[in-house]
């Protein structure tokens, strides 16, 4: 069993298959050998290791992806298929979606750092900028120049 | 002793103060509009979504284009519709050269933008719009490429 502290100073004893998900804690873990000390997770708090610990969880039993599975981003990105158990698992608010990429990409967890970004991605597929900005509460920043700069590009698309 | 009176609208006297003016008050409209987007783009950086690092907003950039988008809906491309977004989004999408790399038949009128974007990836271009047309070399690099060598330098600036 391996003892994981959040940034909150919650403690969660978690099977090392569990937390071997997790390539940062997976490597801690080889590097100290078997210990007994818990792992400081400084950048992770409580609620949402919790969420992220259910997914590593649930997944527990799969294999690793590979570093030529990784390599090959291109490939990786062309699907933005999620699988079902995925799917219900991300469906969260917005503010803990982001916080699950976040944690996902500090403790180095490269399927659910997939799954959000994913995720986020297909929050923007089919969406005017207005929708877009409206969705995710932020606001047009363009100066009047570079408005106008950016209608003189677009009018190149209109020209076909 | 008309000295006395207001300048009329016909004295170089009037015509210069009121030129004066007109770029005074233009001065300070280009300030403002500048002092303002500096604002928003402070704030949007205070959205959820704002927290996500540059690496990660653009790996969510690509995968909201694995899928192909039909020539009559060009406007929802995330190609084109990301970079209307605002500042920092449209930054990181010219800072994301996997985003820029297909040439076909519905990014066809963006091609200069995506050769000038893809940086050093590799293009992935089908031809398949390029049958029953000039050859494929005088197409892309005289057609496009010559027209809008001027455009691209416009661009380039804007960019820098």
């Amino acid at each position: 069993m391996v003892n994981l502290v959040t940034s909150d100073n919650e403690s969660f004893t978690v099977e090392k298959a569990v937390a071997s998900r997790s390539v940062l804690i997976k490597n801690m873990l080889e590097d100290v050998g078997e210990s007994d000390q818990p792992i400081p997770l400084p950048n992770v708090t409580a609620s949402v290791l919790k969420k992220v610990l259910e997914y590593c969880d649930h997944h527990k039993n799969e294999p690793m992806p590979t570093s030529e599975d990784l390599a090959a981003e291109d490939t990786r990105k062309r699907t933005t298929d999620i699988g079902e158990w995925d799917q219900k698992f991300i469906q969260v608010d917005q503010e803990m979606l982001f916080e699950i990429i976040l944690a996902a990409n500090y403790l180095d967890i490269k399927p659910l750092l997939d799954v959000g970004c994913k995720t986020v991605a297909n929050m923007i597929k089919g969406k005017t900028p207005e929708e877009i900005r409206k969705l995710f509460n932020i606001v047009n920043d363009f100066t009047p120049e570079e408005e106008a700069q950016i209608k003189k590009e677009n009018e190149w698309a209109e020209d076909r | 002793m008309h000295q006395e009176c207001p300048a009329s609208p016909d004295s170089d006297e009037y015509k210069i103060a009121s030129f004066l003016r007109d770029i005074t008050i233009q001065e300070v409209i280009a300030h403002m509009g500048k002092y303002l987007s500096s604002i928003r783009y402070r704030r949007n950086g205070l959205a959820p979504i704002g927290r996500l690092p540059d690496e990660i907003l653009s790996s969510v950039f690509e995968f909201a284009d694995n899928d192909a988008y039909c020539v009559n809906d060009l406007d929802k491309a995330p190609q084109a519709v990301i970079p209307l977004v605002c500042k920092r989004w449209r930054d990181v999408a010219s800072d994301t050269p996997r985003l820029w790399t297909r040439i076909d038949e519905a990014t066809r009128p963006f091609a200069p933008l995506f050769i000038l974007h893809s940086k050093q990836a590799l293009l992935n271009i089908s031809h398949g719009f390029l049958y029953f047309r000039p050859p494929f070399q005088s197409t892309l690099s005289q057609q496009i490429l010559r027209k809008r060598l001027d455009e691209f330098a416009e661009f380039e600036h804007f960019i820098s």
